[in-house]
């Protein structure tokens, strides 16, 4: 009445020892009249064997460095990249967006860093223009300052306090070894020198 | 000191580490990184046949799990809960490989497409190497519907129990059972000329 279909259904159960006492005398009765069954039953029984001992496949070494980045990356995610589509947002992209973002930031902040020191210094150069004293601090320069004379009479001894400390400061700030400098200087040269 | 300290981690359940991660110890989620990720790896790998694939799979299954971290709750086994997000997730990405095919495919000639090659045609040499024998399981296991390749992975390569098997995928143990004795008698039709060198 059972056909090999039906024995069939029961053959994992057989290979794995959970059937049934009943059901296996049954299966052992048709297993020894029916060699195309016990075939299949045999062949199971070895696909199991080597379906366990396929071998074991290791993530990459960087595994968990590349889970750490993409973690980060999610954090600020919102903040850095809300302009980033989603499909540029694979794992592997994120990590390379990122190595790529913060190259660009560094070469950035070093050109910044150049500019600013020039910036700085045209911005004290134009500042220094409305004070008659601009020869001293700039005796190269081709612009030629506006001299405005102040009767000393009528200037407030408060007014010369305030003067005297802005030329110190103009003095100060105008040196090419001035703390802007060398701010900037400092940090071009640390980002030069940095590995990401 | 160090020795004894990890010696007492591997004896943390999963389900304290997670419980541990949640009150913002990431120590412990870099341990269940260290204990699942190549398991998970494993159980990727076989059903996608793609090892950057999957590697890409299980780093996601990982930011999900720290992202979601809260969602976790200890009426599950963390081992399910974290197979049941990795297999969706690689059954995504079967679903997204299938569509990139469909779209190439349209493109490309008749002799380009060596996948759809009939298992007729396909037969082994007598004594292949345990490399090739190994390409050759996986390109089959690779032939299954995606429902008969993920149960015959987590019962005969990952080894799990029927049960645990049916809650990750969310079916009654019955169909599982069901599932695994039909995909395991595909394969082994598909397999004859390999596991009979085994009985020889």
């Amino acid at each position: 009445m059972n056909t090999c279909e039906s024995f069939a259904e029961s053959f994992s159960d057989y290979v794995e020892n959970t059937v049934h006492p009943e059901q296996r005398q049954m299966l052992d009765a048709h297993l020894s009249r029916c060699p195309s069954c016990q075939d299949t039953v045999t062949r199971l029984s070895h696909l199991r064997t080597h379906l366990r001992t396929l071998p074991a496949v290791k993530t990459s070494p960087d595994f968990e460095t590349m889970l750490r980045t993409r973690i980060m990356l999610e954090r600020r995610k919102s903040h850095v990249l809300p302009f980033v589509p989603r499909v540029a947002r694979g794992p592997r992209v994120a990590v390379y967006a990122l190595a790529g973002l913060m190259t660009v930031l560094a070469m950035g902040v070093l050109v910044s860093g150049r500019n600013r020191s020039n910036t700085i210094t045209r911005q004290m150069q134009n500042e220094a223009l409305n004070i008659s004293s601009v020869d001293q601090y700039f005796p190269s320069s081709p612009i030629q300052p506006t001299k405005i004379s102040y009767p000393l009479d009528k200037v407030s001894p408060g007014y010369l306090h305030k003067h005297k400390q802005r030329n110190a400061a103009h003095e100060r700030a105008a040196r090419p070894d001035s703390l802007a400098e060398k701010s900037t200087h400092h940090l071009g040269q640390q980002l030069k020198t940095s590995s990401f | 000191m160090e020795d004894s300290e990890k010696k007492s981690e591997a004896h943390v359940s999963d389900e304290d580490l997670i419980e541990r991660f949640q009150q913002g110890d990431t120590n412990a989620y870099e341990l269940i990184v260290k204990r699942y990720k190549d398991q998970l790896l494993n159980f990727v790998f076989r059903f996608l046949a793609n090892e950057e694939e999957a590697e890409d799979v299980v780093q996601e299954t990982f930011l999900r799990v720290y992202r979601n971290r809260f969602a976790y709750t200890r009426v599950a086994k963390f081992s399910t809960w974290i197979y049941t997000i990795a297999g969706n997730l690689a059954r995504t990405e079967l679903r997204r490989r299938k569509r990139r095919r469909l779209f190439s495919l349209s493109n490309m000639g008749v002799e380009d497409r060596d996948y759809e090659i009939s298992d007729e045609v396909f037969n082994p040499e007598a004594h292949v190497d345990s490399a090739l024998q190994e390409e050759i399981i996986q390109r089959e296991i690779s032939k299954l519907s995606p429902k008969f390749r993920e149960v015959i992975i987590l019962r005969d390569v990952q080894e799990l129990s029927y049960e645990e098997i049916s809650k990750i995928i969310r079916v009654p143990i019955g169909t599982v059972k069901s599932r695994v004795n039909r995909a395991r008698l595909r394969l082994q039709n598909r397999l004859k000329s390999l596991l009979e060198q085994r009985k020889k």
